[in-house]
């Protein structure tokens, strides 16, 4: 039999750490079913910095810094800090913004989609169609010549690492009890601080080692039917599985899964989006955390546009609860489309 | 495809969503909250003249319903007046449950779970969890037995999602 490559090792380590940690820390505290999810994590970190006023999300999140660190470490470690920049900040700024966007209106990023479905929500099953739509609409138009340019490198060390090293600092003020925290609603629901950072940096190790992103699954998929990665993710929803089924918090149905709602269509559109969205900004909400940990401004700028959208999803009352979709969930999803419509347009060559 | 089409064809899905967009937003904004769903419902902000006004109301229901004599004229006026109060909404479902309407205490509990999560949560003063569990598998065992039946009627199947809605949130997650 062939010994499987470095390679595919740990693309399967990546998925059978976001699936079997991803359910696990929701076993150890985190919300149901949240075990992982960066757009959750966001908003928690958003409201911890007091961007909303929702104290019951006011958390920061220590898997949040772990992911960092984690990327960050292996990337020192495989010299692979590379400060670079593609020019578009502002554009990848509200493309993370939307990210957020799509995920809020759907009640988790593609990560926690595919550990919704470990767990038996098939109302996230609407979301993996949505999603998978979404990159191959973006797959489609870098086929019909949307470019973006390749990012140049030489922007210093200091811009690069100014979101990686953020992270950290964030985590310092919020042991030290600077940030806001919530002591009630999901802010309440915490795995231990250790297990959380550990968990994190183990999974940010993997990650930036493997290049596993969610939608980066489908989009080499449909762009060179490459399955690398989709194998990770295929081993993410097992993972997830496993741990669910053996935990006997395994529950199979639609109406009445946590933290979801069924609203078909509108998870279907706000996982399009993130999806879209995704391929335009080079990677889903947890590889732009990788990425900037690796000196990417680009995915810094997202990674802030994240932050703010985190944010913003609560102020402006865009973020869904399981009573559905609101009006300016559905709103800000049409705009994020149009949004990402007009990338198309105007950086489209010939 | 021809790069003229493609561009036209982006233009034209750029456009439709954020018409679509004003759309959404214009007959939101146009239907009221007492008769909108419980996904638009917000929490409503009340000037301090009116605070005074709600506090006084809401007194006046609560030491009605306390001693039972009926509530229910001042309930419809704070309902009326203060549909995004959860107040409102937790007291209405306390009288209908004391008086055996099960199907409108539940849909009160919905709207003042929506307008208020800390109903739901253990470490919250306010939690009725273990009360709104036992009434929604109460109310979801008589809509199930009528839906096998055939017997449910329009009313009956909106109800049934508010049961729903309301197991999806005792269920817990991130929200």
């Amino acid at each position: 039999m062939r010994r499987p490559s470095l390679e595919t090792v740990l693309i399967i380590g990546s998925g059978l750490s976001l699936g079997a940690l991803g359910a696990a820390l929701a076993l150890w505290g985190n919300p149901s079913n949240s075990g992982i999810c960066i757009s959750c994590f966001m908003e928690n970190l958003a409201g911890s910095l007091g961007l909303h006023q929702n104290l019951r999300m006011a958390y920061f999140r220590p898997e949040l810094a772990g992911f960092v660190a984690g990327a960050l470490l292996s990337a020192l470690l495989g010299r692979e800090i590379r400060p670079r920049s593609g020019g578009y900040p502002l554009l990848v700024f509200v493309l993370g913004f939307f990210l957020i966007v799509g995920s809020s209106v759907f009640m988790g990023c593609p990560i926690k989609m595919m550990l919704r479905l470990g767990a038996g929500d098939m109302t996230a099953g609407a979301g993996l169609l949505g999603l998978a739509g979404g990159v191959w609409v973006g797959i489609r138009y870098y086929r019909a010549g949307l470019d973006l340019g390749v990012p140049k490198q030489g922007v210093g060390v200091f811009q690069g690492m100014l979101v990686p090293l953020l992270f950290p600092l964030l985590l310092v003020l919020s042991v030290g009890g600077l940030l806001l925290s919530g002591t009630t609603g999901p802010a309440a629901h915490r795995a231990p601080f250790v297990i959380a950072l550990g968990a994190g940096v183990v999974i940010g190790v993997l990650a930036q080692r493997s290049r596993f992103c969610v939608t980066g699954s489908f989009s080499n998929l449909f762009l060179a039917r490459d399955m690398s990665l989709m194998r990770g993710l295929i081993v993410l929803f097992v993972a997830a599985l496993a741990v669910n089924v053996s935990a006997g918090i395994f529950h199979f149905g639609i109406l009445d899964q946590p933290g979801s709602h069924p609203d078909h269509i509108w998870n279907f559109m706000s996982m399009g989006l993130v999806g879209f969205a995704s391929v335009l900004a080079g990677g889903c909400p947890f590889r732009q955390l990788v990425l900037s940990s690796e000196g990417s401004v680009d995915a810094s700028m997202a990674v802030l546009g994240m932050i703010a959208g985190g944010g913003l999803v609560h102020q402006w009352g865009i973020a869904s609860t399981s009573a559905g979709p609101t009006p300016f969930g559905k709103a800000a999803v049409l705009l994020g489309f149009a949004f990402c419509f007009g990338i198309v347009r105007f950086y489209r060559k010939a | 495809m021809n790069r003229k089409i493609v561009d036209r064809l982006t233009e034209t899905l750029a456009a439709l969503c954020v018409a679509a967009a004003v759309i959404t937003l214009t007959v939101s904004a146009r239907v009221p909250a007492a008769e909108g769903s419980l996904a638009g419902l917000r929490i409503q902000t009340v000037s301090d003249q009116d605070m005074e006004r709600f506090q006084t109301l809401l007194q006046e229901a609560r030491r009605l319903a306390d001693t039972n004599r009926d509530p229910e004229p001042v309930l419809q006026e704070l309902k009326g007046s203060f549909p995004g109060r959860h107040e409102v909404w937790a007291l209405t479902a306390r009288y209908s449950e004391s008086e055996g309407r099960d199907g409108d205490a539940l849909a009160a509990y919905a709207r003042a779970v929506r307008l208020q999560p800390e109903y739901l949560d253990k470490k919250s003063g306010l939690f009725l969890g273990k009360r709104i569990k036992v009434l929604t598998e109460r109310v979801m065992g008589e809509l199930d037995a009528a839906k096998s039946s055939q017997e449910l009627d329009s009313a009956g199947k909106k109800l049934l999602k508010t049961a729903y809605f309301l197991k999806r949130r005792l269920a817990g997650g991130c929200e």
